[in-house]
């Protein structure tokens, strides 16, 4: 304790603001979530905790809707989510009723990020404690992922991923994300990228997916599976594929060291 | 004793009996009167003592003539008394000291023969200040014997010098301090002297007056009989109070409070024990002083004193605030103590019967306000994030 993160409206010399620096410690405890744009689609991809045997799953939701047409996945403290969240959704309400039109992903993510931001420069609050990111579709009809921070920075993608070992994940994204892929290959990457990080697999995965529709479609656990085991075969035929091209190179090698 | 008497100290036992006290104090005092000088018209015998070191100088030459010692003179070489053929004389009419004896009023220097030793013996007194410094040594032997005593102390500020031969029982300031120092001056210098001296009623005392039947008290002057304890030993000749000395008329059958506190249970067999008052001495604490057969995590052999003091005030309060042996319940939180890891809260208000109510020793104090970090996280502690 420096004295420098005791009130949050105080800078430490050197120009940080260490609430806000908890607050994305915050977000590192938050399960991690992936975002992918595909040519035509977009997909949220989170990490499912699992749930007590008794609790209702319905009721713990990372994925929410914000308006029809626009979709948010967070990482951090969950109860801040929900405070976030419902100030966004009311957002979305009053931009339709003012302008009769529906919120721009832009928008509502810049309004989002500002609330976020409030957050750090003002007396007797702390900041939110989450990280978002918000999918959706405006009426250009091309895919948008935005990601903001408690800080209250936003920010566009085409993939990103946050909470936990995001890092990972984004180094995993940014080796095999390709421009224009379509909807299944969409899908396959944000599984795999989840897969890197999560142990136990299908189960613990939850995918949802717009199309240029913008209809959001949570996809079931045992599509997951199937994705999920097409990734696995994939990747036994790649190891396979190595082995026996090594096998061959060794092979190779062994016949002309006798032939030398 | 009186079977392995020489022939040249048998006539002693017709002026002093075979187990009288040599340091008797009637006697005693007859002796200083005896050695004084006498009278005359240029001595005047209301003035024969000037001064506290004077009376207590004659009091030891008078001791060193009770033990069978002869005055030979005063300095290392005047020879006041005629050495007479015959020994015999010396304990039925003392040499009387020389007229100058006190001459100096701060240094006084005396020669002994005695009849059982070759040797000559200077006794000297030299008076520093307040204090009296007394050497004993063996004129043919180089080890030198001292004690020293305080004046003030010793002899009563409120008796008035000069002062005659007679009167003095009330010069001294009390009986235990002419007795503790008699003591003293038997041990440390006269034993010394003559180590093996063969005196009728003196038995050579080890540093442990108390089996000794010599040490007989001013209300019984004439006491015969067995050995009984002495009323107030003294702390440095009786190893078993090293503390204050506290009026124990059971000699050394029940131990005071300052018993090894190992002894477990020993105060058990005490059947005073359970009504402290009625003894004399306190009992800090009742039962949980030691001495009983409770054995709690306050007792006084697991070391740093469990029992809180009377007056002192328990943490957190301003001294004088606790009335001397109140009790008081834990008021909290407060810092951790030193030493030792946080205990979990409810361990606190634990305590032996009879104690102030803070757990001594132990460790920790138990009553702190930050959470305990070695406590696991309940279930669900990380369910706030997602």
């Amino acid at each position: 304790m420096s004295g420098y993160d005791s009130a949050l409206t105080v800078f430490s010399p050197d120009g940080h603001l260490f609430q806000v620096e908890y607050a994305l410690e915050a977000v590192r405890k938050g399960t991690c979530a992936v975002g992918v744009r595909g040519k035509d689609v977009v997909v949220l991809g989170v990490e499912k905790k699992t749930v007590a045997k008794l609790q209702d799953p319905r009721t713990i939701r990372k994925i929410t809707m914000l308006d029809d047409h626009v979709c948010l996945t967070f990482a951090g403290l969950q109860a801040d989510a929900r405070v976030l969240i419902n100030k966004a959704r009311i957002e979305c309400q009053s931009h339709r009723l003012t302008v009769e039109d529906p919120v721009s992903v832009e928008y509502i993510t810049r309004y989002i990020a500002g609330v976020q931001q409030k957050y750090t420069q003002s007396g007797g609050v702390r900041p939110f404690g989450i990280s978002t990111l918000i999918i959706g579709f405006d009426a250009d009809k091309v895919p948008k992922l935005y990601q903001t921070d408690p800080s209250g920075i936003y920010s566009s993608w085409k993939a990103a991923s946050i909470g936990r070992s995001a890092k990972t994940v984004r180094e995993f994204l940014e080796k095999n994300h390709k421009d224009d892929m379509d909807r299944d290959d969409t899908i396959k990457l944000a599984i795999r990228s989840l897969l890197e990080i999560v142990q136990t697999g299908a189960k613990n995965i939850e995918i949802a997916v717009m199309g240029n529709d913008s209809v959001l479609r949570t996809l079931d656990a045992s599509e997951v599976e199937a994705v999920t085991a097409l990734i696995e075969k994939e990747n036994a035929a790649e190891a396979e594929k190595k082995n026996k091209k090594k096998g061959d190179a060794s092979a190779a090698a062994g016949e002309s060291s006798s032939a030398s | 004793m009186s079977a392995t008497n020489t022939g040249e100290s048998a006539p002693a036992e017709s002026t002093i009996s075979q187990d009288e006290n040599p340091l008797d104090r009637g006697k005693l005092f007859q002796t200083i009167s005896q050695i004084l000088p006498p009278a005359d018209d240029s001595n005047d015998d209301r003035a024969a003592l000037k001064s506290a070191a004077d009376l207590t100088m004659a009091l030891f030459v008078a001791a060193m003539v009770r033990f069978g010692f002869r005055f030979l003179g005063i300095g290392e070489h005047r020879t006041d008394r005629t050495e007479p053929t015959e020994p015999t004389s010396t304990d039925a009419a003392p040499t009387p000291l020389p007229s100058d004896w006190n001459a100096s009023g701060d240094m006084f220097s005396f020669r002994f023969k005695h009849s059982q030793s070759s040797l000559t013996f200077l006794l000297k007194g030299v008076k520093v200040g307040s204090k009296l410094v007394i050497h004993g040594v063996a004129a043919e032997d180089d080890n030198l014997h001292t004690i020293e005593l305080s004046l003030p102390t010793f002899v009563s500020p409120s008796f008035k010098f000069p002062c005659g031969r007679s009167g003095l029982d009330a010069a001294f300031a009390s009986e235990d301090q002419l007795y503790a120092v008699l003591t003293e001056f038997r041990v440390k210098i006269v034993q010394k002297l003559i180590p093996g001296l063969n005196k009728p009623g003196f038995e050579p005392w080890k540093n442990q007056p108390s089996a000794d039947g010599s040490s007989s008290s001013s209300q019984q002057p004439d006491r015969r009989g067995p050995p009984y304890f002495h009323p107030i030993p003294s702390p440095e000749t009786n190893p078993h109070y090293p503390g204050q000395q506290p009026h124990n008329p059971h000699g050394e059958m029940f131990p005071g409070p300052h018993r090894n506190p190992f002894n477990i249970g020993d105060a058990d067999l005490d059947p005073l024990a359970a009504s402290p008052g009625l003894v004399g001495y306190p009992r800090p604490g009742g039962l949980a002083g030691g001495g009983g057969m409770f054995v709690g995590p306050d007792h006084p052999m697991f070391g740093g004193g469990g029992l809180p003091r009377p007056g002192v005030p328990p943490e957190g309060l301003p001294f004088g605030a606790a009335p001397p042996g109140a009790r008081y319940d834990p008021i909290g939180p407060f810092a951790p103590r030193g030493g030792g890891p946080m205990r979990p809260p409810g361990r606190g208000g634990f305590g032996g019967p009879g104690r102030g109510g803070f757990p001594g020793g132990g460790g920790g104090g138990g009553f702190s306000g930050d959470p305990d970090n070695d406590e696991l996280p309940p279930p669900g502690y990380n369910d706030m994030f997602m």
